[in-house]
């Protein structure tokens, strides 16, 4: 409790704010009120705790109103889509250039709260750059809710930079730039652009792209692949322009001004400059705002002749932006900004109390560690990976990438004056880039390197932080006890974090549909917890592996798969398991027997032998027996390929556990259906999935009255296709079936222990 | 105003002399119990008339003034240079707590407004440091005694009158001999017009043998000075 009172005034005054602000968040104003009068009420009546909650009361009852005044307000029902939306802005980010698309966010002069800001998608190389007043015309659509589990809610997301709508254009006749960028802007645009084509003329592409990631923050030219790369080994923070590139700058510009044997106060000056317009050109992410508030406290301190408390500076940032952006709270970069802060400001020292010899290796230990113990929870949370090779990686590469930071900075501030200098600086820099990247490479391949987790409790991390908070007490103070409670507090944390996904539901097999667009993804676990997917989805216009299946899958903590099974190889079926193939490891490989030439297949069946996993090839009349009284029964094809399509050769899959059966269909056609029902291979099932999406060519109605389900599920997306047919929801209709669709449902899970049913959908 | 609102950005949460945990600032830099030992040492302690040193209780004079009469008119001091007031020198001092200058400066102004002898004062000079020791800690804390006094006193303060011509090292490393030979001539007065026939407040931080007193005094009287008193924060034992 005294510790509590001795805490620094500044994040006394953060953590105060902070509760308001959530409870705000939560809509729970009202506890805020209560509590504050309940405290004033007492104080009134002179009771002795009230004297000091006072205060705090007062504090977050402010947090609570200051983020219900600057709240984003969207009416409940508004259109998706608005078509020939014309609306006239400012830019306001940095635009992004993606391969195909642009995008940045735009400010509006709309009196509306859902119109105020939007975010811009531009389907051509549009030239645009932040500050430019444009015109736009072009669609209105509001973001996609997610489907499953795990999955990045964009929509959340925007709604947290307080955008509604996304406005998407195709055409450049649509935009026009009515005003350009005012001069501090222009200046500003051509600094980055500067920065961009000193690097990308000096280094090849992918390095130039490593670089510019981590001195600019613009990951849009680091391929997705790299970048998991980057995260499994836990060192993905040397993209979000952190507190180290803002240390690192200010060193340098201290060093060089030292050089030049400037006053104290110049070099106050022109750091804090420096670290300001640096801020603006990288566009002032949540973690260059809190390095640079404390660098400046840290200045300014030095200056007044004043104690610079670590814990106090950053508190007054924490407050400081939360000030600007009450939302901040909620946003990624600052969790994790201020988790590894925290970090380094307080479990650092705890720890420096009881190793107190100075070695300057212990010190490079120390350090990644003290940041990544504390933002563990969050990694677990936001990427579902626990990265304990991330110690390791951490040590080797955050001092190389400080030395390719300073470099790259060198370079390209030379090449501002002295353009034929700059090579001298960025090639160093890139020879430090191949460093890092090999060092990833090796660190990801080592065993225990990294683990996906399934998506920890709230619950489980504040206890995990209760429990470090305590180590640290008992460092400071000196008590066997609270370190002992501390340390079971976080282990009993990293035991349910590491705990198999096979562990939860055992000796119930599960069935998941899983929402991945147009296309089919299945994944079941068996009794026994084995994993098994049946198809991967896909889809050639966005990533929606990335962005949909692979997430679900890590979100569950699953790090290897039993069988992976391919229906047919069409893109909506084969894409992903591509990618899960590669990214998981494996055991066996399934595809038709009555396909297993085709040209399709090359791929995954050479990725499967590199990593090791055996080729099955299915067909007819096969039995596999998963675990006591699970199954699966491969219905059709037969071992020789018949017919024109590979829809009507699609694995027929039978899955049966004691009482309760699923067939799985893939995407047979009329023609398939027919061989099926002739040869009499069909079985009763309580769930079918409904072949083909829903098509009417897969419509057959006999082929019901055989399997005679309760339930049907028809995986699909958006498409031109028509699916799912208007005729096949009638007739499922007519016979009573109750259908659920991936594309309204979300994610579906069936889990039955054999008699009973259990049915979960992700969207209501 | 300042002070206020550095006081807000950084907060002193331990007091600056015993490491007290709580709510400290500018105006309240260190806890009761401290401030309480500093205003007990200040009366209790028995000095000599002229120069201010502790002497023992039977003394009206301490033997230096005995022996030759000091050149300025009077000398006093809040607090003997030991415990809580040696410990608050050296933290406004070696640990660059300039803050601590604001309530000093006050107490050794209500030490000069309590003696008549010390009137009248036209002008306020603090004893300058040495360009070493600017350097190095960024700051003169004898001048940001002298300005807190000015503005207390509500008279001026002049802190670039008298001037240091000769580094010298440090006086407490020296004895009492070495430490008169090493400040002869080791001042000057810069704008003779200012200081003539005034009467001046020289502040310093500690008068220990009171050798730099002595050589300030001197010049400036030399300089065509009125008349000289001195205040300081803590003084020495004297016999």
């Amino acid at each position: 409790m005294k510790d509590i009172i001795n805490l620094p005034l500044w994040v006394k005054i953060f953590i105060a704010f902070a509760l308001g602000i959530i409870l705000a968040y939560y809509e729970l104003s009202f506890l805020a009120c209560i509590f504050t009068g309940f405290i004033l009420l007492s104080y009134l009546l002179s009771c002795k705790f009230s004297h000091y909650l006072l205060i705090p009361a007062l504090i977050l009852l402010t947090g609570s109103i200051y983020f219900d005044f600057n709240k984003a307000i969207f009416p409940p029902s508004l259109p998706a889509e608005v078509n020939n939306f014309e609306i006239k802005g400012k830019v306001v980010s940095y635009p992004r250039y993606d391969d195909r698309k642009c995008s940045f966010i735009l400010k509006t002069e709309r009196k509306e709260p859902f119109l105020q800001k939007m975010q811009v998608f531009l389907y051509f190389p549009a030239r645009v750059e932040r500050g430019d007043e444009i015109f736009i015309k072009g669609k209105l659509v509001l973001p996609d809710e997610p489907g499953n589990p795990g999955e990045f809610n964009y929509a959340a997301f925007l709604k947290k930079e307080k955008i509604c709508y996304m406005l998407i254009t195709g055409e450049e006749k649509n935009l026009q730039v009515v005003k350009k960028a005012c001069l501090i802007d222009f200046l500003l645009n051509k600094c980055r652009q500067k920065a961009e084509i000193t690097i990308k003329n000096i280094l090849p592409d992918k390095k130039a792209g490593i670089l510019l990631g981590m001195l600019l923050g613009k990951k849009e030219e680091i391929s997705p692949e790299d970048y998991r790369e980057f995260q499994k080994s836990g060192i993905v923070h040397i993209f979000a322009v952190s507190g180290l590139h803002v240390g690192f700058l200010a060193a340098l510009v201290g060093f060089i001004l030292s050089l030049f044997k400037a006053s104290p106060w110049s070099k106050i000056t022109v750091t804090c400059a420096v670290l300001l317009v640096y801020g603006s050109i990288v566009g002032w992410p949540v973690s260059v705002m809190r390095a640079v508030i404390m660098t400046i406290l840290a200045a300014a301190a030095f200056y007044f002749k004043r104690e610079n408390g670590l814990i106090n500076s950053l508190g007054l940032a924490g407050v400081i932006i939360l000030l600007l952006d009450p939302y901040a709270l909620f946003k990624i970069g600052f969790q994790l900004s201020f988790a590894a802060t925290f970090g380094l400001v307080y479990i650092y020292p705890a720890l420096r109390k009881v190793i107190k010899e100075k070695k300057w290796w212990i010190d490079l230990m120390l350090i990644p560690l003290c940041a990544q113990v504390a933002v563990l929870p969050f990694i677990a949370y936001y990427f579902y990976l626990f990265t304990p090779g991330a110690l390791i990686t951490n040590i080797l590469t955050s001092y190389l990438a400080g030395g390719a930071i300073i470099l790259g900075f060198l370079g390209i501030i030379t090449g501002i004056v002295f353009p034929f200098l700059s090579p001298v600086f960025i090639y160093p820099a890139g020879f430090m880039i191949d460093i890092i990247t090999a060092v990833v490479k090796i660190a990801t391949s080592l065993p225990f390197a990294y683990l996906w987790v399934k998506k920890p409790d709230v619950g489980f991390i504040i206890l995990y932080y209760a429990g470090i908070l305590l180590v640290c007490y008992a460092l400071y103070h000196k008590t066997i006890k609270a370190a002992g409670t501390g340390i079971l507090m976080i282990t009993v944390f990293l035991f349910f974090l590491c705990l198999p996904p096979s562990f939860y539901d055992r000796g119930y097999l599960e069935i998941t549909f899983i929402d991945v667009g147009q296309g089919d993804s299945i994944l079941i676990k068996t009794p026994e917890g084995k994993f098994i997917l049946v198809d991967g989805g896909g889809n050639r216009w966005t990533d929606v592996e990335e962005r949909k299946l692979l997430p679900y899958l890590h979100s569950r903590g699953i790090n290897r798969f039993y069988m992976l099974v391919n229906s047919h190889p069409d893109y909506d079926h084969l894409k992903g398991l591509e990618r899960v193939l590669e990214e998981h490891k494996n055991k066996f490989l399934c595809i038709p027997a009555s396909l297993a030439g085709v040209s399709e297949y090359q791929y995954i069946k050479s990725a499967a032998f590199n990593k090791g996993s055996k080729v099955v090839y299915l067909y007819a009349g096969q039995k596999i027996k998963l675990s006591k009284d699970c199954f699966m029964e491969v219905l059709y094809p037969e071992k020789e390929y018949r017919g024109e399509k590979y829809n009507d050769n699609s694995l027929v899959l039978y899955m049966k556990y004691r009482d309760f059966a699923v067939l799985l269909t893939g995407d047979i056609e009329q023609e398939g259906i027919k061989n099926l029902l002739n040869k009499g291979y069909v079985k009763e099932a309580k769930v079918v999935k409904v072949p083909h999406h829903g098509s009417r060519g897969s419509l057959y109605p006999e082929f019901y009255d055989k399997v005679n389900p309760h339930l049907a599920v028809i995986s699909v997306g958006k498409n031109n296709f028509g699916h799912p047919h208007p005729e096949v929801l009638d007739l499922l209709g007519a016979k009573g079936i109750r259908v659920l669709r991936t594309d309204q449902n979300g994610a579906i899970t069936f889990l039955s222990n054999g008699s009973e049913i259990r049915i979960k959908t992700f969207k209501p | 105003m300042l002070n206020f609102l550095l006081d807000i950005i950084f907060p002193m949460d331990r007091c600056s002399l015993c490491q007290k945990p709580g709510r400290y600032s500018t105006t309240r830099p260190w806890c009761d119990e401290c401030a309480e030992a500093i205003r007990s040492m200040h009366e209790k302690m028995h000095i000599c008339d002229r120069c201010g040193k502790v002497i023992d209780e039977d003394k009206f004079l301490c033997r230096d003034c005995l022996e030759k009469e000091p050149p300025f008119a009077i000398a006093r001091a809040v607090g003997p240079y030991e415990d809580s007031c040696r410990i608050a020198i050296k933290v406004l001092k070696f640990l660059g707590k300039k803050n601590l200058a604001v309530v000093m400066g006050s107490m050794m102004a209500e030490v000069v407004e309590k003696e008549p002898r010390f009137f009248p004062i036209d002008l306020i000079i603090p004893v300058p440091a040495s360009r070493g020791h600017i350097q190095q800690r960024g700051f003169n804390q004898t001048a940001e005694l002298a300005r807190v006094i000015g503005k207390k006193l509500k008279i001026k303060m002049e802190d670039k009158v008298l001037i240091r011509v000769k580094e010298t090292p440090p006086q407490r490393e020296l004895s009492k001999e070495e430490r008169e030979k090493n400040l002869l001539f080791a001042f000057k007065v810069q704008d003779k017009e200012k200081i003539y026939r005034k009467n001046i407040l020289l502040v310093d931080d500690v008068y220990t043998t009171g050798s730099t007193s002595r050589e300030c005094t001197r010049t400036l009287l030399e300089a065509g000075a009125a008349r000289v008193a001195v205040i300081t924060w803590a003084t020495g034992h004297g016999f």
